[in-house]
């Protein structure tokens, strides 16, 4: 932490800090990267010749339930730069455990989503949506699971002592990424699930 | 070399009170976002004509896709290179993938083969 602190002090020429930049960058390389995801299940859309289709293992109120967890994760994050940059280290500690715990549910949620879809046939090479569908939300799964492993770390950084009001930039880089996490499923979720068939 | 200069500011000058407390924006957001859901939601429902419910789903994630990045990833009050760096790829993606649907017949979409 010591050397994050030591990097807080120096700022690019354009006034931006360095990490917080290169989050932003990699966020715009990500976009590349969920795209491609994205545009690839639809260029597949309803092309499978054999089933299970998408209207015969979607669970349209689950899935919303779980779309929901997620969009309020990004609340409890902006709450918890929020308390940070405010100096409340009580409040940051709870906001990024709460965000932790809403986003391990969403995970939880997803894998059981996912082992319902292959209890029912789905699986990854069965049809052309099995594979564009696993690849997507997989990927998508594993950001948030490294969200998750972020936020803990952070969380365990605070209760050390490590992770002052000081290093607020550190909470809002890291919150960089999961509200990017959250509106790219923003975007899976209307596409995916809900555009009709 | 590090590039640092005079327009640096201080991590430590930005902690305290002076600041706005956004809790209540935030919470203001999260309605909003929540609402806009509970449409996304209910277009499923709702039996709609199937160009009217794309484009009303399309406009519904726009507009959850904007409150998060303008409020909850401050990009409306930060600074304005960041939007360029986040917008270029995106916007670039974009057309990427209207491109590649295209291509592949499915930008008019043809029906399900199934």
């Amino acid at each position: 932490m010591a050397h994050v602190h030591g990097a807080a002090e120096h700022y690019t020429s354009t006034g931006i800090h360095p990490s917080k930049l290169l989050m932003w960058l990699f966020l715009g390389s990500d976009c590349f990267f969920f795209g491609s995801l994205i545009a690839t299940y639809q260029a597949y859309r309803g092309q499978s010749l054999v089933g299970p289709h998408p209207h015969e293992v979607f669970n349209i109120p689950y899935t919303s339930i779980s779309a929901f967890v997620l969009l309020m994760s990004s609340l409890t994050m902006a709450l918890a730069v929020n308390s940070i940059r405010l100096g409340n280290m009580r409040a940051t500690r709870i906001w990024l455990l709460l965000t932790a715990m809403l986003g391990s549910i969403f995970v939880g949620g997803q894998v059981f989503e996912f082992t319902t879809f292959v209890h029912k046939g789905l699986t990854l090479e069965v049809n052309l949506f099995g594979t564009t569908f696993f690849v997507l939300t997989g990927f998508h799964g594993t950001h948030v699971t490294v969200g998750i492993i972020i936020l803990l770390s952070l969380l365990m950084a605070s209760l050390l002592g490590r992770l002052t009001p000081r290093q607020a930039l550190t909470v809002e880089v890291a919150g960089l990424y999961w509200h990017f996490v959250d509106i790219v499923w923003v975007v899976i979720f209307t596409v995916v699930y809900l555009l009709p068939y | 070399m590090a590039r640092t200069d005079h327009k640096k500011p201080d991590p430590a000058a930005e902690v305290g009170s002076e600041l706005h407390d956004l809790t209540v924006t935030y919470i203001q957001v999260a309605v909003v976002l929540a609402v806009v859901t509970l449409l996304e939601v209910a277009t499923y429902y709702v039996a709609l004509a199937r160009g009217l419910t794309i484009s009303v789903l399309l406009v519904l994630s726009a507009i959850k896709f904007a409150l998060v990045v303008l409020y909850f990833m401050h990009l409306k009050f930060d600074n304005k290179i960041l939007a360029f760096v986040f917008s270029g790829p995106l916007l670039l993606m974009i057309a990427v993938g209207i491109a590649l649907m295209a291509l592949f017949g499915t930008l008019i979409y043809p029906g399900p083969v199934w």
